[in-house]
């Protein structure tokens, strides 16, 4: 039969004497180091630079948090060079343009899968070029419904909405500009506002890896910024 | 009595302090020092551009540290098949349904359960915005300009992997997914993971007036590093991830552990959306579970003779780089394949080598080599192809046959 635990530990007097007194010493100093010497802070900053605290995680899985309805457009820090005072119209772009000897049709009359067809020529480099049919999709902006603009493009006109369509959707004093994305493709038309961290691509510093910054509208922001022109990320 | 007690404490305290360390899962969510620990160690060539960027800005503990961003969780619903056979097709900024929801997930569960972490990835790659893509939707306007362009069509799925994201002002904007260059067609199915090597993103800028030597880089291929746009690489296949010692064709990024793909996968996001918010980490990290999860199994030994004879074959004249049983390795001087040399002098993302993909699953990729210039098993092998990756070239046209249907067993 085991003895009772107390039997490995005779009982002695509870005050410290000169016997216990070293273990006694030698039990708190380690428990003082111990206490002294934790695991090292992870979040501790790498550098010396007093930084503010940085965002503490949700208890719930992070949600962004529903935008409030914001106020569209608005004076922003300075005029863009591009803006839409007025409304625009497509002609007829690339009508009766085909170049001979290419594959695909040879006339707009050939091309009645939609309306407002009409025979372009496409292609180049790894696209081999083609005489293809294109539909415009409108003329003018108010075939775009009560939002869009109407993009005149060589491949076939088409609507795209963006938050305005003139200057004068932005508010007194506001600009309604285009955007641009990866190499110069057209983007959707967006209103300025005081919120705008750039206007113009020029605002925007290089970037030191060769690529290059643009000034653009971030929905998700809500408001132009400056931002890498990256292509599809990957 | 005081003593007793003492040494209670003692054994309490130290019991505490060398409790078990946390998992590298754990560590990656709560741990900022082992973040960046990771990130350094997990760069091949950390003058590259993209590492450069990564060193500068990832868990650096600065004021430019990318963990000061807003964390981005938007609320999103899939671009669905009955929108696209609207009469004018998808509507790229309709209003966010109500129902519509951001990703949900328990933080507390997914620490504990692998299964839910790769669950939440799963979700997330089909519906976390990747990239934002308003200026796509004309190619959204019917059935017909989506699959010009290459976008996918699935019932249960949707179109493209393309999302309706919520925009400040409460209206949406399309976005990519990763489902949307990672996923295609195969036959009835969706192939998860597998590259979608009919995607045309160059062709559409080029149609929708942007410049026109994206044209260039055709179906299956984008320029994903540069703004100059003359860097196209083939769209990944992510099936065998698992497997591969390195990321991206110019292994940049030593794939050491799951942590390091979730912080590829994290600084992906993080620059898909112009270094403006970051995603919930759980998410990054339920991605990489997920993309994990998709590995393939490992392949029998063969048993068909032609395929014993082909197995031969490619011991003698691939597994020096495609090892078994992964039929991957270690990355490749440039020099020593003998490709395009573009991508490894890249400023971007350029080491001087390039990855070693792996060959599980390679009878179903559409184009092969890191610039897609080869379409298919056969063409790789064939007599007439002179430059580039000609291990194997001067077979016979019976070992030739050996080898290429050992190789499509894989």
């Amino acid at each position: 039969m085991v003895p009772p635990y107390w039997k490995f530990f005779p009982k002695k007097e509870t005050k410290l004497t000169t016997s216990n007194k070293p273990a006694a010493l030698a039990i708190a100093a380690a428990l003082i180091l111990i206490a002294c010497n934790p695991r090292p802070d992870p979040n501790k900053p790498i550098t010396d630079i007093v930084q503010p605290p940085l965002p503490q995680s949700a208890s719930t899985s992070p949600t962004s948090p529903t935008p409030p309805a914001t106020a569209k457009g608005g004076v922003p820090p300075k005029p863009p060079s591009m803006h839409r005072p007025s409304p625009t119209t497509c002609g007829k772009m690339g009508a009766g343009e085909a170049t001979k000897n290419v594959p695909g049709c040879a006339r707009d009359s050939e091309c009645k899968a939609s309306s407002n067809g009409r025979c372009v020529t496409l292609g180049g480099g790894h696209d081999p070029m083609r005489n293809q049919c294109v539909y415009d999709g409108c003329f003018a902006d108010s075939d775009c419904g009560t939002a869009g603009i109407c993009n005149c493009n060589h491949s076939g006109n088409f609507c795209q909405t963006g938050n305005c369509r003139l200057d004068s959707d932005c508010g007194k004093g506001g600009f309604c500009s285009p955007t641009y994305g990866c190499r110069g493709t057209p983007g959707a038309h967006y209103c300025h506002t005081p919120k705008d961290t750039c206007v113009e691509n020029s605002d925007c510093p290089p970037l030191s890896n060769g690529n290059w910054n643009s000034c653009t509208f971030d929905s998700m922001a809500g408001h132009w910024a400056c931002v890498p022109n990256m292509c599809p990320v990957g | 009595m005081t003593l007793r007690l003492l040494g209670a404490l003692l054994l309490g305290v130290a019991c505490k302090a060398h409790a078990p360390e946390p998992d590298i899962e754990s560590r990656y969510l709560d741990d900022r020092v082992f973040r960046r620990a990771e990130l350094e160690a997990s760069l091949v060539r950390p003058t590259n551009g993209y590492s450069r960027l990564r060193l500068a800005r990832y868990a650096s503990g600065n004021s430019q540290d990318w963990e000061r961003l807003p964390i981005a969780n938007p609320r999103t619903t899939p671009v669905t098949v009955r929108e696209l056979d609207d009469a004018h097709g998808v509507d790229p900024r309709r209003a966010i349904e109500p129902s519509a929801h951001s990703l949900q997930f328990d933080p507390a569960q997914v620490r504990r359960s692998k299964e839910a972490l790769r669950q939440l990835g799963e979700r997330a790659f089909f519906r976390y915005p990747a990239q934002l893509a308003g200026s796509s939707a004309p190619a959204l306007r019917s059935r017909s300009t989506a699959e010009r362009y290459g976008f996918w069509i699935d019932d249960m799925r949707g179109v493209g992997g393309i999302v309706a994201t919520e925009t400040a002002d409460g209206g949406s904007e399309l976005a990519y997914t990763c489902a949307t260059c990672h996923a295609s067609r195969q036959g009835s199915t969706l192939a998860i993971g597998r590259a979608n090597d009919r995607l045309d993103l160059g062709r559409l800028m080029a149609d929708l007036g942007g410049s026109q030597d994206t044209r260039s880089w055709g179906p299956g291929r984008v320029d994903v590093s540069t703004t100059s746009g003359n860097e196209p690489v083939r769209i990944a296949d992510l099936r065998p991830v698992r497997y591969l010692t390195h990321l991206h064709h110019e292994a940049t990024v030593e794939k050491r552990n799951v942590v390091s793909l979730a912080i590829r996968i994290e600084t992906l996001l993080i620059v898909g959306h112009h270094e403006a918010r970051r995603p919930p980490r759980e998410i990054a990290l339920g991605l990489a579970v997920y993309l994990e999860s998709l590995a393939p199994p490992l392949p029998a030994p063969p048993t068909a003779d032609v395929e014993r004879r082909g197995a031969a074959l490619f011991a003698t004249h691939c597994a020096r780089c495609h090892a078994p049983p992964a039929f991957t390795g270690r990355p490749v001087a440039i020099e020593a394949v003998g490709t395009d040399p573009m991508l490894g002098l890249s400023s971007d993302r350029g080491t001087g080598m390039v990855r070693v993909p792996s060959l599980l699953g390679v009878a179903s990729r559409g184009a092969l080599l890191h610039d897609a210039s080869v379409r298919g098993i056969e063409p790789l092998f064939a007599p007439s192809r002179l430059t580039g990756h000609t291990f194997g070239a001067g077979l016979d046209t019976e070992q030739r046959a050996d080898l290429i249907a050992y190789v499509r067993s894989l």
